[in-house]
């Protein structure tokens, strides 16, 4: 590197002025303006944050929210180029220094990731499915899948209810943020763990149901029988709401 | 972009739908950021394909950070190339400033030290950026509210970044118009110094005037009169090149956007056509 230490810690010294407000020791032109960087700066990281997090803004209150992105902004270093991805790093943060407890907001780690979840499936690069048909059997054929879409485990409904109220139903909610191919909505769907196990089995690897039911017989200790009869109205769903998009021939 | 008057404005999703039906604004070429765009599929990956198929597209990055202590994230660059090349950007352009240090981005530009080791630094930085993207780039001339810790002036800091490092030119006039105002100094001499000659693209914005002696950048207001005035000055000591109006928020109603356009370009065919006929 052609810079002498003088000028990086120069360059260092404005940037981190403008994460912490300490004012930097360095000769200025016009040292009154000094605070206008801060404010800029600032100001793209917590427009960012409230567009990714309404619903955790609202929570917190505009003020409380805006010291919660202040401390983000001053103790983490931002590493992605592309400010639409921060919100990600926002809740990495938040979780790695245990804030839901500092504030006494339980829901708080699930809620920012359920919001940044509707970000990312939105936004996720879209994924060619592989051919298929329209006609088939469900249970032999195999089962095309749409990819654009992400499983989460929550401890509290927060996809179903207000932070207020989703706070004393602490308990394990499985759901799906499924991106319609067509329009490229985001929705989020409500799943049991078995429903989990084959919406991953179908996307791992080509298998029909009738397979994949046999290893969920053996896993779950249930009977084919019993199975077939709770997964047949889930898949229907899933053709409905467009996670399975069609077949192939097996 | 063949034509000798080429007037082109920032792609922006508020705006995406008025781009897609053409009914009120038609500019020559659009411009984004690929950071705001490399690795977005869905809704709005669907929609800068459409925007693609209906105008050539330059590219204006936000997070390159010529000017950082910091090392180049090679990581973003090779996305950047891939997306450079899959969108057929015909110009792609970066900030002459930082915005990466100390570890961290901080999304907005911070101003380089004018200093000869900067000079280098930076110049360094953009022939490996160069080279790796296989195509010229252009630096912008970014608007700043102090100088820090500067030893030498903007002038000679931009004319010698641009000649040791072989790259082009974004000559942004509104940005040359505030400093000028910010820092006391006659816009016009300042550009009379400029390479105009490697000028590859211009810049018009408008701006806001928060104190009776600043001038911040916004990209939120009209282009002011003092402000074409300067435009229609300089484009007469240059050759044809692709002008971009950048407005990024505080929206007008779009025949005011559209009229912006027409406003330059009006300038611009006054001394670009007469110019080229007469060759």
């Amino acid at each position: 590197m052609s810079l002498n230490k003088e000028t990086v810690n120069i360059q260092d010294s404005l940037a981190l002025f403008c994460r912490s407000g300490i004012e930097p020791l360095i000769p200025l032109s016009r040292p009154e303006n000094l605070h206008h960087y801060r404010r800029l700066v600032f100001n793209v990281v917590l427009n960012t944050m409230t567009q990714a997090f309404p619903i955790a803004h609202k929570a917190f209150g505009s003020r409380n929210f805006t010291d919660l992105v202040h401390d983000f902004f001053l103790n983490h270093d931002s590493q992605t180029p592309q400010v639409w991805k921060l919100p990600f790093e926002f809740y990495e943060y938040v979780v790695a220094k245990e804030h839901q407890e500092k504030f006494a907001m339980p829901f708080l780690n699930n809620l920012l990731l359920f919001e940044w979840t509707e970000i990312e499936v939105h936004t996720m690069p879209n994924v060619i499915p592989h051919s298929f048909q329209n006609e088939g059997n469900m249970f032999t054929d195999i089962l095309i899948v749409n990819q654009e879409y992400k499983i989460l485990q929550l401890n509290y409904p927060v996809h179903l209810y207000a932070p207020d109220k989703a706070k004393d139903l602490l308990g394990n909610y499985y759901l799906i943020a499924l991106r319609n191919p067509e329009n490229f909505n985001v929705k989020f769907l409500n799943l049991s763990i078995l429903h989990v196990y084959f919406t991953e089995q179908l996307s791992i690897e080509e298998q029909t149901i009738n397979e994949i039911i046999n290893k969920a017989s053996e896993i779950f200790n249930l009977e084919k029988n019993l199975l077939i009869t709770n997964i047949t109205p889930f898949l229907n769903d899933m053709f409905l709401q467009k996670l399975i998009l069609g077949y192939k021939k097996h | 972009m063949n034509s000798t008057v080429n007037i082109g404005l920032g792609f922006r999703r508020d705006l995406a739908n008025d781009f897609l039906t053409q009914e009120v604004i038609n500019p020559g070429f659009i411009e984004f950021a690929p950071e705001n765009w490399i690795d977005m599929g869905g809704y709005w990956g669907n929609i800068l394909k459409e925007v693609e198929q209906k105008y050539p597209v330059t590219c204006h990055g936000l997070s390159l950070s010529l000017g950082s202590p910091e090392e180049l994230d090679w990581k973003f660059i090779k996305k950047l190339k891939i997306f450079l090349d899959e969108h057929n950007v015909e110009i792609y352009s970066e900030h002459l400033s930082y915005t990466k240090a100390a570890n961290a981005h901080l999304y907005d530009l911070l101003p380089i030290p004018f200093r000869e080791d900067a000079i280098h630094h930076v110049a360094e930085r953009i022939k490996q950026v160069q080279d790796f993207l296989e195509r010229k780039i252009a630096i912008e001339n970014v608007s700043y509210y102090t100088a820090v810790a500067a030893e030498i002036d903007e002038a000679t800091f931009i004319n010698e970044i641009v000649k040791e490092a072989n790259c082009n030119l974004l000559l942004d006039v509104n940005n040359v118009y505030v400093n000028a105002f910010n820092h006391n100094y006659n816009a016009k001499e300042f550009l009379n110094k400029m390479p105009l000659d490697k000028v590859a693209y211009i810049h018009m914005a408008g701006h806001e005037r928060v104190a009776p002696d600043l001038i911040i950048d916004t990209h939120g207001e009209a282009i002011i009169d003092p402000v074409y005035d300067l435009f229609d000055w300089t484009i007469q000591k240059m050759e044809p090149v692709p002008i971009l109006l950048e407005r990024d928020f505080n929206f007008p109603e779009m025949k005011e956007l559209q009229n912006e356009l027409n406003s330059l370009e009006k300038i611009c065919k006054k001394h670009w056509e007469v110019q080229h006929e007469s060759k």
